[in-house]
């Protein structure tokens, strides 16, 4: 079962172009990239529209997609299509910023292994439950769990043990608060 | 930390997002090109360079998932440990090299028993959701390498071949001296595809390396006698002769419906440690929740007001209570519906009580 007419696609495009365009910013190393993740996935949504998940999986459908895209995107290996030209244009109205504080943060999500730091970037970036990301990365909800769970601990554990910069600091001055009994 | 934090931390790094509504005239125009481009409906993937996400796992078949806790692996090294005695006892017994006569009785899966002997790796979690479905993890915690090792049915094994030939072409190798296939995912990733008798293996290796890395870590993969490798997992696994007793411990003060008995709770699998447990909360919730539908649709007070206490008092059993429980299995909702009497529709297929078999 798919979406096979135009008024679904459409529909599917306008839920969920925002959704994936923000998706493809968090994660592109060349703000400019975004743009064309986002029209190659919905070009690979457009032509196998008759295998879209009705309703709301079809929204964890296009981020299986979508991180298809960006691993080929990845490899190097994208094809470069004209498409979205203006978008591509209009898109550089909205740089893409980080914080240039939480350095700390940063590099210990980058040492996660890929698989634990994707579930908990789309928990946390992309506000998806356990079960959804599931859905998207085609793998059981008690396994994505699992990722998370792992991607959690290893984290604090990186952020605990690094405690240099500003997330290490803060979390040195609440560790030594609870200590001393007072509130964190 | 709580994961609350991390999380919030985490959401201060993310890059800024673009604002509902914007880009919306050349987002418009975008979709016309797109929808100009391709007209048929026909799904086809030759000129698609994008696998699609299909391979989409039977939550039944994976129900019970695995745990990222560290253990010792395997190697040629055999510890004095575990086999399954007739009656289901812990039996001590002599390194697998001397393994004593009298046949165990193994439990009755798919499981192709594989280790993996490279130095510095150990076994991070093992997950056996089915008779024909399982999975076992290698790490090297100081370089963040993985090695996963799954088996199921040869009946997915057309469609996941065919998916993975839009990942890359694949390479023809050996393993367990058998013909598989190689596929690259580019910055380390690699997977093989290797068909046994009725089952096949995904071997998904992350961070990895090069191909050479690669296949030096395939080199090292064993396929060994059942004993040897039940003998080889860590305390972090609950063999299937360990299960009674160990989910007999995390039922303690749980209380159960009426009718159910503990021994619905036992798995004949080796799983890790929290997934035991989660499976465990997650089928008490689910039959709670089950007795509390019923008597929600025949208005029977006093058998909501029985799952109403048992699942207000979830929250202190001792697998949920505990700092390095398994993680919470998203009931709350429900058990706040309970508590005002309302409708619990849906939690089935939400908290996955419909892949509990």
């Amino acid at each position: 079962m798919g979406i096979t007419a135009d008024d679904e696609f459409r529909r599917l495009y306008a839920d969920n172009f925002i959704a994936i365009l923000n998706y493809a910013r968090r994660r592109v190393r060349q703000s400019d990239d975004a743009p064309d993740l986002v029209a190659e996935t919905f070009l690979v949504a457009w032509r196998r529209r008759s295998e879209v998940p009705p309703g709301d999986h079809g929204r964890l459908w296009l981020y299986g997609v979508a991180r298809l895209v960006l691993a080929n995107h990845a490899r190097g290996e994208q094809r470069r299509r004209r498409l979205g030209q203006r978008l591509r244009l209009e898109h550089r109205e909205y740089p893409v910023t980080v914080d240039a504080g939480n350095v700390d943060v940063r590099d210990a999500l980058a040492r996660l292994a890929p698989n634990d730091r994707e579930v908990l970037e789309l928990t946390v970036w992309e506000q998806l439950t356990p079960t959804e990301i599931a859905v998207a990365l085609g793998l059981s909800p008690e396994v994505v769990r699992t990722r998370l769970r792992r991607a959690r601990t290893r984290l604090r554990s990186q952020l605990e043990c690094h405690a240099p910069g500003p997330a290490g600091q803060e979390l040195a001055v609440r560790a030594e608060s609870e200590l001393k009994g007072g509130k964190p | 930390m709580k994961d609350s934090e991390i999380d919030r931390l985490l959401g201060e790094v993310q890059p800024t997002p673009v604002p509902a509504g914007a880009l919306a005239e050349a987002g418009r125009e975008l979709l016309e090109e797109i929808m100009s481009v391709h007209s048929p409906a026909e799904p086809g993937r030759s000129d698609q360079a994008v696998p699609l996400p299909t391979r989409t796992w039977s939550l039944a078949r994976r129900r019970l998932a695995w745990v990222g806790v560290a253990a010792a692996v395997v190697a040629a090294v055999v510890v004095p440990t575990v086999v399954f005695g007739g009656g289901g006892a812990v039996v001590p017994v002599t390194p697998a090299t001397q393994a004593p006569t009298p046949t165990p009785q193994l439990p009755h899966t798919k499981n192709p028993y594989v280790l993996l002997d490279a130095p510095g790796w150990e076994i991070d979690h093992v997950n056996e959701s089915a008779e024909d479905n399982g999975e076992i993890s290698f790490q090297q915690p100081e370089t963040g390498q993985s090695l996963q090792v799954s088996w199921t049915t040869m009946d997915a094994y057309e469609s996941r071949y065919e998916d993975r030939l839009d990942v890359s072409d694949p390479e023809p190798i050996t393993l367990f001296g058998a013909n598989a296939d190689r596929f690259d995912y580019g910055k380390g990733e690699f997977e093989v595809l290797a068909p046994q008798s009725d089952i096949f293996l995904e071997v998904r290796g992350s961070s990895t390396g090069g191909r050479k890395n690669f296949a030096g870590l395939l080199e090292q993969l064993r396929q060994v006698p059942a004993e040897e490798w039940f003998a080889a997992m860590p305390d972090s696994v609950i063999t299937p002769d360990e299960n009674p007793s160990y989910t007999e411990e995390i039922l303690a003060g749980v209380p159960l419906p009426e009718g159910l008995p503990a021994s619905a709770f036992v798995s004949g699998f080796t799983n890790s440690r929290y997934h035991v447990e989660f499976g465990v909360i997650q089928r008490a919730t689910c039959a709670w929740l089950e007795n509390y539908e019923q008597a929600w649709e025949t208005d029977d007070e006093p058998a909501m007001a029985a799952a109403d206490q048992a699942l207000a008092g979830s929250p202190n059993w001792e697998a949920v209570r505990r700092e390095d429980g398994p993680d919470p299995i998203g009931a709350e909702q429900y058990v706040k519906a309970v508590s005002q009497r309302k409708s619990v529709d849906g939690y089935r297929s939400n908290l996955g009580c419909d892949d509990l078999g």
